[in-house]
């Protein structure tokens, strides 16, 4: 069971205090964030003689989900990423001392703006869309800076020694425990394992780079958020999934997370990752994306059927299967010439 | 036999009051909520009217694909699990490249899409419709 923030007001008070350096720091309001399954988020806004603050607490909401970093992991990924010049909430403190709250907790700047896609999509953004994505790509250019060899995060796990072919070997891993065998899956693997790119110097990934997980406001981007998939990978990894299908919330006709032109996202990533990014390859991650999210659809519909988390929305995505699968059919028959009625 | 209205028709009504009753009176997450439920409604209903009719053309696409005799009548129940042990069969021969490339490629790929289609008929049947935006 995770911990009720609301509950341990005193004790969380008393170690922002500490942590501020403002003896009589007082919590004025401190309300959770809707959305999240797997990590609760809690808007903390404080006083002290004199001045305030505004800041986000992040912590735990179910334990031991696989693949995501703990609270303290996070904060690292986060630290890195803002000393790298990447726009994000800008890390304060982290927590690992169970008299607080019970389990690792850490704490950052709130951001102020929309991060929910069917906002961004909207009219309100009209006209101001492709800026915000150029702007996002460039920020994804810089992550990019940061890499194994630098020496930060140290206890990441090390990257593959070929990412597309360890992706491929853990989605087949899930495919052989799952009851039901996915053939046009199995297809668009086997395409990837024949097909894939020389490997890459790793860098650093968000790991979930897509709308939903950005912030906004008025037409400028505030901030990129929920570090905690971040890891080694390939810098075509997050582009790719930027654009896959389901991430466009119906706007299909905007590769770019629904919001733009994949062109405006490339221009800002090129510029400030100073590298081309070759549309061969390109295609080839666009399709990663497309049948990893296939599988993650059928592991966000077992989490409901299994009953382990009870939340309809999630047998709604399984539902999604088949659109990706469509997806990377029509990709992939257009790449090979295959014909289709 | 039982009377009408049939289970899709039944389905079919109750989202029917669920979209013009319902949801209109609702606002943030309970309208979030009428619609995710319509949608599920939708996707079964379209399901049930269907029957198994994809699910018999699959196994015989697939008995053909693999060169395995055609699977006789069987009941839904028992046909289910046949398609399971061919799509089982199918997955490990994709996966030792029997179908990379040439004529059992093309074969695949024309199974593959239309059992796919299959499935989108039922769980998203606006997915061809061009999408407006830009």
């Amino acid at each position: 069971m995770a911990v009720n923030v609301a509950e341990r007001r005193e004790a969380l008070q008393h170690y922002l205090a500490q942590a501020q350096g403002e003896p009589g720091l007082k919590i004025t309001a401190l309300n959770k964030l809707a959305g999240g399954t797997v990590q609760q988020n809690w808007r903390v806004e404080v006083e002290w003689p004199g001045a305030g603050a505004r800041w986000v607490l992040r912590t735990a909401e179910a334990m031991g989900v696989a693949d995501s970093l703990d609270a303290a992991q996070e904060y690292e990924v986060l630290r890195a990423a803002h000393a790298a010049g990447v726009s994000v909430p800008q890390p304060l403190w982290s927590c690992a001392d169970p008299a607080v709250l019970g389990q690792d907790f850490f704490v950052m700047q709130f951001l102020d703006g929309v991060a929910e896609p069917r906002q961004l999509l909207g009219k309100a953004l009209d006209g101001q869309r492709e800026a915000i994505i150029e702007t996002l790509g460039e920020q994804l250019g810089r992550l990019q800076a940061v890499r194994p060899a630098s020496g930060v995060l140290p206890w990441l796990p090390a990257p593959p020694q070929h990412t597309a072919l360890a992706t491929i070997a853990g989605l087949r891993a899930y495919l052989d425990r799952h009851e039901l065998a996915h053939p046009a899956i199995e297809f668009g693997l086997r395409w990837l394992e024949r097909n894939a790119p020389p490997p890459l110097q790793a860098v650093l990934c968000h790991g979930d780079f897509r709308t939903g997980n950005y912030m906004v406001k008025n037409g400028q981007l505030q901030g990129i958020v929920d570090w905690e998939l971040g890891h080694w990978g390939d810098p075509h990894e997050d582009l790719g999934w930027f654009c896959q299908r389901f991430f466009r919330f119906g706007k299909v006709g905007r590769t770019a997370g629904g919001m733009a032109t994949r062109a405006s996202l490339l221009q800002g990533y090129e510029r400030s990752a100073a590298r081309r990014v070759d549309p061969d390859v390109m295609a080839y991650w666009d399709i990663m994306a497309n049948v990893k999210w296939a599988v993650v659809s059928l592991q966000q519909a077992a989490r409901y059927i299994s009953g382990a988390v009870d939340a309809f929305e999630l047998a709604l995505v399984g539902l999604g299967t088949a659109e990706m699968e469509m997806e990377a059919l029509d990709l992939i028959g257009r790449r090979e010439r295959l014909c289709h009625a | 036999m039982r009377d009408r209205p049939a289970p899709e028709e039944l389905l079919q009504g109750a989202r029917a009051v669920l979209d013009r009753d319902i949801a209109p009176c609702l606002e943030g997450r309970a309208r979030f909520a009428a619609i995710m439920v319509s949608r599920a409604m939708s996707v079964a209903a379209r399901a049930i009217a269907n029957g198994d009719a994809p699910l018999r053309a699959e196994a015989q696409r697939l008995a053909a694909l693999l060169g395995r005799s055609p699977t006789t009548a069987l009941a839904p129940q028992a046909l289910s699990v046949v398609v399971q042990d061919l799509n089982r069969v199918l997955t490990q021969r994709i996966r030792n490249g029997d179908f990379d490339g040439g004529d059992t490629g093309q074969r695949l790929y024309d199974h593959l899409r239309q059992v796919t289609l299959d499935k989108l008929s039922e769980s998203n049947p606006k997915y061809f419709e061009k999408d407006k935006t830009e």
